[in-house]
């Protein structure tokens, strides 16, 4: 599952050393920290994992996010 | 700063603290009508009735909204068939594991305004613990999609405070909703949200202000302040 999930980058409008990963799932778009290697670049493999982790854990979860 | 808590105020002046114009950072001459929702932002008063006196003590750079908690236990079955229990609180919170009854609580002003500028309807402020005494905070503003315009929310309930760092959140966005999800904490080393299952109140943030959030309700005062930076 989330074969087709892609994710991009942004610099957080208020903390310009932030980064956050920006994905959108079944409509719902979703931005979550990336992760990042020794010099501080977004690790694009890890990521992705991350990103797929959360929409699972979402996914697991009784709340309703809508 | 915020406008003082008794005596002379308008809505322009140049006394900083006593003209309303100048809390909401517009000129000490400009144009404004109580009935804005700036001003009513700014007064907490969402609509009705508004009078100067809603506008003592209140500040533009913070915006203070009160809650009254609702709360709700649920069990479900954990391993090996053991009962596991879990708890929503705070307002207009969704039903957490086990939990059929979702609480719904209240506030004192449903606006968040940070340094004068309305991000949106504060619409679910949640408390909530599941499996493994993991415990989270939900936040949900309505509006655009933004993940922006604030930097920190602080709860306080008496001696008990918790901050939440916006960048420390997951967001997601759907259908003009904005949903912040703090990380989980394990609750045992949380002891500032939290105070465990079985010794004082559930949710030291949103929780009742004394004793423990068993079955479900509502607080009957307003007891935790939420601020927004």
């Amino acid at each position: 599952m989330y074969e087709s999930l892609t994710f991009t980058t942004r610099t957080d409008d208020m903390e310009a050393d932030v980064k956050w990963a920006c994905f959108e799932w079944d409509g719902i778009y979703h931005e979550i920290r990336p992760i990042l290697d020794s010099e501080g670049n977004v690790d694009n493999l890890q990521t992705l994992q991350e990103c797929k982790d959360f929409l699972e854990s979402q996914a697991n979860d009784t709340e309703v996010y809508t | 700063m915020a406008l003082a808590s008794s005596g002379t105020m308008s809505i322009g002046g140049s006394t900083s603290t006593r003209s309303i114009n100048l809390e909401l950072s517009r000129s000490a001459t400009a144009t404004s009508s109580m009935g804005e929702t700036d001003l009513r932002d700014l007064a907490g008063v969402s609509s009705g009735a508004i009078g100067i006196d809603d506008f003592y003590g209140a500040s533009a750079t913070q915006n203070f909204t009160t809650v009254k908690s609702g709360h709700a236990r649920g069990t479900y079955t954990g391993g090996r068939g053991s009962t596991r229990y879990s708890f929503t609180n705070g307002y207009n919170a969704s039903a957490g594991v086990g939990t059929t009854t979702p609480p719904s609580g209240d506030l004192s002003n449903f606006s968040i305004v940070v340094s004068g500028t309305t991000l949106g309807l504060l619409d679910v402020v949640q408390h909530r613990t599941s499996a493994n005494n993991r415990s989270r905070i939900r936040i949900d503003i309505s509006g655009t999609n933004s993940n922006s315009g604030w930097t920190t929310a602080t709860f306080v309930q008496g001696a008990d405070s918790f901050a939440l760092a916006r960048i420390d959140c997951s967001y997601s966005y759907s259908g003009g909703n904005r949903i912040y999800l703090s990380p989980y904490y394990i609750t045992s080393a949380s002891p500032n949200i939290n105070a465990g299952w079985s010794t004082g109140r559930d949710s030291r943030i949103l929780g009742p202000g004394t004793g423990q959030s068993a079955g479900t309700g509502t607080e009957s005062s307003f007891t935790t302040t939420l601020t927004f930076t």
